[in-house]
């Protein structure tokens, strides 16, 4: 397989040379779809997410003008407003008119904080200082506001509560001492901030840090400088990109309209019960497990919960690669339901939950090559107790595959209208 | 479960526990602290929901607990009734120095009592009793709510692992007992409020012995 891992990287190395002036895109997904070299990451997900333009001349001014955008964007939304609150004192006293949105946003601002700390837990990596902090943000803490709002709303809504307003210790993550730095998570908290501000009719939703995360890291940890030192707003238009094409996810998690992530669960289900009917039957009408015990998660926040960050990040080279994105995603899902096959069909309620809640670790190109095989219809059927005709040859097969990535397909051209 | 009581003959039971509340109250921690008796600072945050059983032994009774760990953002509040559905026993999570979680508190109390009435066995917990001097809500505000709904109230700190095996049992006692009192027990509910006070025993010997032998 070596060669062959080779072959696929010389072509996405001939494909960004420098003398290609136009990126031909179709090529390039196409030759990233079983992931990418490491140090191309960072230029190939700008590229995959659509950011950055396929047009290699308009680069230089178009990163220029971006980045200019959101270093504007951050100063009106945070430094300016910091700004103004410092010098207009105290909210509970005379004029409060333009506190109303300053505590709005402090309630979207709370949450982000509760989980920009707590992201991707299990690597240091955003417990660390940043090398480029934000010139003109890097001032004011963001995540201190949190604490003020909570002592600011607290006091405002003086209700039944008897209850003192202490302030809320963090005990758990302290900030960084020196002033001028700050860490990674903040970063991303700012990131997000901006996003939810933008964007009021998503917010910010639990679950939008997971998919920051992985972005934000690759292309912060880019070991080429130049590039490394723009991650901040490189990433947030990565991001932007990205949850323009999930944000139903977050948006429509329980209306039944057909897009959304009822839909997606539900033709997961359906995928399934045409693929392997009889782990459908023990799953679905033996154990009576709901695709919401599992694969809600898996589906909404594309499995990066579910597997450590550097099989996430080669995971998502393939799903973002992807030419119908993001239609390989429920077929990943149904290659980690088979690969554990077995124990599935052997367990019990618990078993099973339990099983598809922790998955095993597991290599990503593997589940990759599964899930392309089974959407290609080159993977063999699995047994079916009482199916002698499965000897009926790949013919058949390949048929029946077709069939159901046809339903899927539509099933998904829907979903994304 | 499998081999049908050879031996002591014990009550079976089987009861679902789901955990409410705000977001980074500490719902996963107390879960994770019980059932694989550690504890880690910065746990991810949760989507979904995530499951975890146990098999204990309280007041004669065998029991298989499932417990499910929901996500606490009000966006995912609508989901609540899938994994709260069936449930035995609901544990709603409050932070002791976040006055606002203990509102949502009472807003889960409201909806859960619409959705699966009286039988549900209650408790009101209050998380994080170590962070006493950041303390925003008094334990005596929260007993006299507790009781006023017909809730067990309860402090915990699954950091310090405070009260927290405790707090699981006082709720199997209280669902065994709800359960051995008949299946339609519907209408005033009679060991009104919450019941629980109970103590477990540990056991050796079968406290009742009313399943024959």
């Amino acid at each position: 397989m070596g060669a062959r891992y080779n072959e696929r990287f010389s072509k996405i190395e001939s494909i960004l040379l420098i003398e290609n002036k136009i990126i031909d895109k179709d090529e390039l997904k196409a030759s990233c779809s079983y992931g990418v070299p490491d140090r191309l990451r960072p230029l190939l997900w700008r590229l995959l997410l659509e950011y950055l333009p396929t047009e290699r001349a308009t680069w230089t001014s178009f990163l220029a003008a971006q980045r200019q955008t959101y270093n504007d964007l951050v100063r009106q939304m945070i430094v300016e407003v910091a700004a103004q609150q410092s010098s207009a004192g105290d909210p509970l006293s005379g004029d409060c008119s333009h506190w109303g949105g300053f505590f709005a946003d402090n309630t979207t601002l709370a949450q982000i904080d509760k989980d920009v700390r707590r992201l991707c837990p299990e690597i240091q990596f955003f417990q660390q200082t940043t090398k480029w902090p934000h010139r003109e943000a890097v001032s004011v803490n963001l995540s201190g506001r949190v604490t003020q709002a909570e002592l600011s709303i607290e006091s405002y809504a003086v209700d039944k509560l008897a209850g003192s307003t202490k302030k809320r210790a963090s005990a758990e993550y302290a900030n960084p001492k020196d002033k001028g730095s700050e860490t990674h998570w903040q970063v991303a908290e700012r990131i997000l901030f901006i996003y939810a501000k933008l964007n009021p009719g998503v917010k910010y939703v639990q679950g939008m840090n997971e998919v920051l995360g992985p972005i934000y890291y690759v292309l912060a940890a880019d070991p080429d400088e130049e590039w490394a030192e723009h991650a901040e707003a490189d990433a947030f238009f990565c991001f932007q990109q990205l949850m323009s094409e999930i944000k139903d996810n977050f948006i429509k998690t329980l209306d039944d309209s057909q897009c959304g992530i009822e839909q997606s669960m539900s033709s997961l289900h359906s995928l399934l019960s045409h693929w392997d009917p009889v782990l459908h039957a023990h799953l679905v009408a033996r154990l009576q497990i709901r695709p919401q015990y599992y694969a809600f998660r898996w589906l909404s926040l594309m499995l990066s919960q579910e597997f450590p960050l550097p099989d996430v990040i080669g995971l998502w080279d393939s799903l973002f690669a992807d030419v119908k994105r993001f239609t390989l995603l429920p077929f990943v899902c149904l290659a980690m339901m088979e690969r554990v096959r077995e124990q599935l069909l052997r367990g019990d309620f618990a078993d099973c939950i339990r099983l598809l809640q922790n998955y095993p670790e597991t290599d990503s190109l593997v589940l990759v090559m599964d899930a392309y095989a089974i959407r290609e219809g080159r993977a063999e059927r699995p047994s079916t107790k009482d199916d002698d005709s499965s000897s009926n040859g790949s013919g058949a097969k390949k048929n029946i595959a077709e069939k159901i990535t046809d339903k899927l397909r539509s099933t998904i051209s829907l979903m994304r209208k | 479960m499998d081999p049908s009581g050879a031996g002591t003959s014990n009550d079976e039971f089987k009861f679902k526990v789901v955990l409410l509340g705000e977001g980074a109250v500490g719902k996963s921690s107390l879960m994770l602290r019980y059932v694989q008796g550690n504890f880690n600072p910065r746990h991810i945050s949760t989507i979904q929901a995530s499951f975890l059983s146990k098999q204990l032994v309280v007041d004669g009774a065998d029991i298989d607990l499932s417990i499910w760990d929901t996500a606490g953002q009000e966006k995912y509040h609508a989901l609540g009734p899938i994994y709260y559905r069936g449930s035995h026993g609901a544990l709603l999570v409050y932070d002791v120095t976040d006055a606002k979680s203990f509102d949502k508190v009472k807003m889960w109390v409201k909806e859960l009592r619409r959705a699966l009435g009286d039988d549900v066995v209650l408790f009101i917990v209050g998380n994080k009793v170590d962070l006493a001097d950041s303390r925003t809500v008094e334990t005596e505000m929260a007993t006299q709510f507790a009781t006023s709904v017909g809730a067990t109230y309860e402090e915990t700190s699954a950091k310090e692992n405070i009260g927290v095996e405790n707090l699981f049992e006082l709720m199997c006692s209280a669902m065994v007992s709800r359960a051995r009192a008949g299946p339609s027990n519907r209408g005033p509910s009679p060991n009104g409020g919450g019941g629980g006070t109970r103590r477990i025993r540990i056991v050796d010997e079968p406290t009742t012995g009313r399943k024959c032998c």
